[in-house]
């Protein structure tokens, strides 16, 4: 009876997930086979798809005679670097913010949303060119121009780091909402008795932060972090994949646009896989679960 | 006064002291908090309101400096080019139906997966989410290409079954994603409620749809706004299937206006400032006017699907 039960389950299962299962297999394993196979070929026949297997050849003009991909690949991997860790605690911090306030709470998660409905698109590319971002930011350079100016300093060794932390401040916004709402979800879900109990204790608000809050929001950390990677290597915007796109379909050399995603995929699966790792040793769990 | 008193008296005037440097602390630290999210809250706002009023803006006033917000002489030009320009009236509705129908798929079929691998033991289980999961960080240019040339096989070029179908087997525009938002809500149910089910007799799809489904209705709209708005802004799926301008989405109009005027002259791309806003505006304009109406269920909503377990 109970074997009967679990064999059914089993089987409601499949039927279940089977719409994925075509999919997967469809649109996701069969390509990811053709664009590593496709990296070993030139398309000598687009019509009819025709290939010929020209071995290794793609992947030695990108390490020996391709100027470009590898400076965007290397920039690219470095912005990842730089960024992630700047919209996660910039988003935390915003979501610690928004927690001590009671009234207008949801009005403001709102405001802190609306990049993503804006601008997930090529829309955002549109506004930037008009100088929304740059306005802002070029106003606040110009300040601290003139400040640094003003005050003798030596302007460009200020003003260089500050331009780029200014830079960057445009590109978080955009990319932050998600983690945002993520962070205030994983904020409301801590139970209070705990932050209670601290300060009965009389532990201060800063040292439950550090010792209530972060460890309990440590799995929406590693949430958001693979959310942040998934976002900026995949959009549209950065170098590499803008360089990768511009040689696939301009002068349409599908093998060696394959064999430039499958280096860039190798390097970013191991980037995601590297920070889980590390991450996963300090995530920690109340409790059991799932 | 003994010293035990004194040290007695002291302690009270210092905790005196700490009630009230604590007081003024909070005010001052509720202050602080509220001039730093207004401040944010600007800087958020701020490319909206500057779409808004650029879009207003009569061509004189875009160079003017002392005109910064309010245009003085506002003017609808911007949007009865743009109206043009994008094709507006048979583009939207385009739009709105391809979102739609995709946002429907992923939302039922995502459910059904989603459930599948929260709540139904079945043998590879873990393999196949850990494979979910490898979806999910595969960028989707790298399994573009073949994606279409299967698409150009089945003759679904120049039709929007290459935007559509793919939803309805849980792989739209970041699937992956929103399958995982199901899985993890689902989970966090009790199970109680379907051992009682299935003790009356119910079977798995009955559970599903009569007692699971209806009360994942945080995730249902979490999933389908996503949904919608990932697709009304996606643009490599539009471009690669739709070369027939009959069939243009609304995105794609912008983005061939954007390529004929900037690459006319540097001077009309700039005087048509007002022109682009407008543009921007009306493309976004759907998806600001489903935000505002839903926002107050949808941000409640993002606290309940769990997706932070």
């Amino acid at each position: 009876m109970t074997f009967n039960l679990r064999a059914q389950r089993a089987i409601w299962g499949l039927i279940f997930i089977s719409p994925w299962i075509v999919g997967t297999a469809l649109l996701f394993a069969w390509p990811i086979m053709r664009t590593i196979l496709l990296s070993f070929q030139d398309v000598t026949d687009l019509m009819n798809l025709q290939t010929e297997w020209v071995g290794l050849k793609h992947y030695l003009e990108i390490v020996q005679s391709d100027v470009d991909f590898l400076p965007a690949l290397v920039q690219t991997l470095r912005d990842l670097v730089l960024n992630v860790p700047l919209i996660l605690v910039f988003s935390m911090m915003m979501a610690v913010l928004l927690q001590g306030v009671t009234r207008g709470q949801l009005l403001l998660r709102a405001v802190f949303f609306l990049p993503v409905i804006v601008a997930s698109g090529g829309v955002i590319k549109e506004v930037i060119r008009a100088g929304a971002a740059t306005d802002m930011v070029s106003t606040t350079i110009q300040t601290f121009q003139r400040a640094t100016v003003a005050s003798d300093i030596q302007s460009t060794l200020v003003v260089a780091p500050v331009q780029i932390i200014v830079d960057r401040l445009s590109l978080i916004i955009w990319h932050t909402g998600v983690q945002i709402l993520l962070f205030t979800a994983g904020l409301n879900s801590i139970p209070n008795y705990l932050y209670e109990a601290a300060r009965v204790d009389g532990a201060s608000p800063w040292e439950s932060f550090w010792k209530i809050t972060l460890p309990m929001i440590s799995p929406v950390i590693v949430i958001a972090m693979i959310y942040t990677y998934v976002d900026l290597f995949s959009d549209p915007l950065n170098p590499v994949v803008e360089y990768i796109m511009r040689l696939t379909f301009g002068p349409l050399r599908l093998g060696f646009g394959a064999a430039m995603s499958v280096v860039y995929f190798a390097l970013v699966f191991l980037l995601v896989v590297l920070t889980l790792r590390m991450m996963s040793k300090a995530v920690f769990h109340l409790g059991e679960r799932g | 006064m003994t010293a035990q008193a004194k040290h007695k008296q002291r302690g009270l005037v210092y905790r005196d002291l700490r009630g009230l440097r604590l007081k003024v602390g909070r005010h001052l630290v509720t202050i602080l908090r509220w001039l730093v999210l207004l401040e944010l809250a600007y800087v958020f706002l701020f490319p909206v309101l500057f779409m808004l009023s650029t879009s207003f803006k009569p061509l004189i006033e875009l160079s003017n400096p002392t005109v910064r917000w309010i245009p003085r002489n506002p003017t609808a030009d911007g949007y009865v080019l743009a109206l043009e320009h994008l094709n507006y009236f048979r583009s939207l509705p385009v739009s709105i139906v391809t979102s739609a129908i995709a946002a429907v798929g992923q939302t039922l079929v995502g459910a059904l997966v989603g459930y599948g691998f929260a709540r139904l033991p079945f043998p590879g289980r873990r393999l196949l989410f850990g494979l979910l999961l490898f979806t999910i960080i595969v960028p989707p240019q790298m399994v573009m290409i073949p994606q279409f040339m299967l698409y150009s096989r089945l003759n679904w070029m120049n039709t929007y079954l290459p935007l559509l179908v793919p939803t309805y087997l849980g792989f739209g525009v970041r699937g992956g994603i929103l399958l995982v938002v199901y899985r993890q809500f689902f989970k966090g149910l009790p199970f109680e409620l379907e051992d009682s089910a299935a003790v009356d007799g119910a079977g798995p799809l009955r559970i599903f749809w009569q007692i699971m489904l209806p009360l994942a209705k945080p995730a249902i709209l979490v999933v389908f706004l996503f949904s919608f708005v990932w697709t009304w802004n996606d643009s490599l799926g539009p471009i690669m299937a739709l070369r027939n301008q009959d069939l243009y989405t609304l995105p794609q109009w912008m983005f061939n206006m954007t390529r004929l005027l900037t690459s006319s002259s540097f001077t009309y791309y700039y005087l048509g400032e007002n022109l682009f806003m407008a543009a921007v505006t009306l493309t976004i304009a759907p998806l600001l006017l489903l935000f505002l109406v839903t926002q107050r269920y949808f941000t409640r909503s993002i606290d309940r699907t769990g997706l932070v377990e």
